[in-house]
């Protein structure tokens, strides 16, 4: 279970490249601002559950491998 | 231009204009209270924090619920990042009205209605420049 500091990582860039998808491509199929998605990736911004979903949908792979609670 | 860009130029103007609502409303403050007694100053400074109140609020949102780039202007981030400001604001304001009680105890009386726009001011002042900050930081990198 998550505690308080717990720190949320990603590899939400790493996919996004994988794609071959720029920032702004992404946040256009999901429906968030390019910002949104620049505050994600550099782990400045922990997305809804609604958005993580989205995300994964969108980048095909599982939320759980798109998104680790930092040990 | 995509629905993306357009929505980030005006993420970046409401950014700057939020700069410009802050500065003016403590520039507006200040002044009016160099000068007391000014009706026209008190009343600039009245329409301009209600002007940047308003400001703060989801409006292009709520009037146009169906156009994509009022969707982006008040997307999870930017819900998050009013969210914070507001909390700025809110620590803001409890900060100057101590502030306020302890002048008016230790200085000089302060009229009620001065009071007021002191601690309005800087609750207003604090949560646009934190939002207006967050904001042309997240679209930065």
């Amino acid at each position: 279970m998550p505690l308080v500091g717990d720190r949320l990582s990603n590899v939400l860039k790493a996919e996004r490249e994988r794609l071959g998808l720029t920032q702004g491509a992404l946040a256009e199929a999901i429906g968030v601002s390019r910002k949104t998605i620049n505050t994600i990736e550099n782990g400045i911004f922990v997305p809804s559950t609604l958005l993580a979903l989205k995300l994964a949908r969108t980048l095909d792979r599982p939320v759980e491998e798109l998104f680790q609670i930092e040990e | 231009m995509t629905v993306i860009d357009v929505a980030e130029r005006k993420s970046r103007a409401r950014a700057t204009t939020f700069y410009f609502f802050a500065a003016m409303s403590l520039l507006t403050l200040w002044v009016s209270m160099a000068m007391p007694g000014s009706d026209l100053l008190r009343g600039i400074w009245t329409g301009l924090s209600f002007a940047a109140v308003i400001n703060l609020l989801p409006l292009a949102r709520w009037l146009k619920p169906n156009s994509p780039v009022a969707r982006l202007l008040d997307d999870d981030g930017v819900r998050e990042h009013r969210r914070m400001s507001c909390t700025a604001g809110f620590w803001a304001s409890i900060i100057s009205a101590f502030a306020v009680a302890i002048t008016v105890e230790e200085a000089a009386p302060i009229d009620a209605f001065d009071a007021v726009r002191v601690v309005a001011t800087a609750a207003i002042s604090a949560a646009l420049i934190s939002f207006a900050t967050l904001e042309l930081r997240a679209a930065r990198g």
